[in-house]
């Protein structure tokens, strides 16, 4: 059975979105969020629109701990927003990075 | 006396034995620093000024467990360097804790980057979570070299 995300989808998407757009430059906006995996490897599903590179869809791997009630929303954001810059930035260069995430 | 210089071989090898056994186990606490440590352990401060930024054990998505492929000697010289000496971008959410810490060379291309929470990770505990992630963000410089003293901006170039 898959995990849950801790707070809706949507308001996960409009705070990454905000998040995103405070680095001078960025141009990725979240079009949507959800859960995928299971509940023992569970994974932040997103796509993405990445200006002049288009979409992509993109799993990001979760460790349980980080979706259980207690944490902070706020730490989960800034979690999965580190993690999709990193995935951008490093996609070409790191294998488990660049498995994360292909192009629609 | 025989027996007792068998005996006191002995002790000598058992003490050996234990010291070759506390050595190993020191090597293997350097090698893992989060080895049965749970994921507010911190492995590292960082100084920016008068402030120590953590580098804990996390967890799989943040932290040094997140890193842990990319440690080495060299990788946290570059962190330190970043942290202490890097341009920052703070309040990446709005909500006064994620921060962005960037190493840029002379000619302001960014080297080097380091995400940052110093917000709580659960409730008003763990606080700050600290560093989220940390990579290279150029693979041709070999080395470090003295960053920038100009104002250079961070800039997500998606």
């Amino acid at each position: 059975m898959a995990a849950e995300l801790p707070l809706p989808a949507d308001e996960l998407a409009r705070r990454l979105n905000e998040a995103l757009g405070r680095v001078g430059g960025v141009r990725m906006r979240v079009v949507s969020a959800g859960m995928g995996g299971t509940s023992d490897e569970p994974a932040v599903r997103f796509r993405v629109s990445v200006a002049e590179a288009g979409m992509w869809d993109v799993a990001v791997p979760m460790d349980p701990l980080d979706l259980e009630p207690g944490v902070n929303t706020s730490a989960l954001v800034a979690v999965l927003h580190a993690n999709l810059l990193e995935w951008w930035d490093l996609k070409d260069r790191e294998a488990r990075i660049a498995r994360w995430g292909r192009a629609v | 006396m025989v027996g007792w210089r068998t005996g006191t071989v002995a002790v000598v090898v058992a003490v050996a034995s234990v010291a070759v056994g506390v050595p190993d186990a020191v090597a293997r606490q350097a090698a893992d620093p989060c080895g049965g440590q749970g994921y507010a352990h911190v492995v590292r401060l960082y100084r920016r000024g008068g402030a120590r930024l953590p580098l804990r054990c996390g967890t799989s998505t943040w932290g040094y467990r997140h890193i842990t492929h990319r440690w080495s000697a060299d990788f946290d010289r570059r962190i330190a360097l970043t942290i202490s000496r890097g341009v920052v971008v703070q309040d990446v959410q709005g909500d006064g804790g994620t921060a962005i810490y960037a190493l840029f060379d002379r000619r302001c291309k960014e080297l080097f980057r380091v995400i940052y929470n110093g917000g709580a990770y659960r409730g008003h505990d763990v606080r700050p979570q600290g560093i989220i992630t940390a990579y290279r963000r150029d693979i041709a410089h070999a080395r470090l070299a003295a960053p920038s003293r100009r104002p250079c901006a961070v800039i997500q170039d998606i």
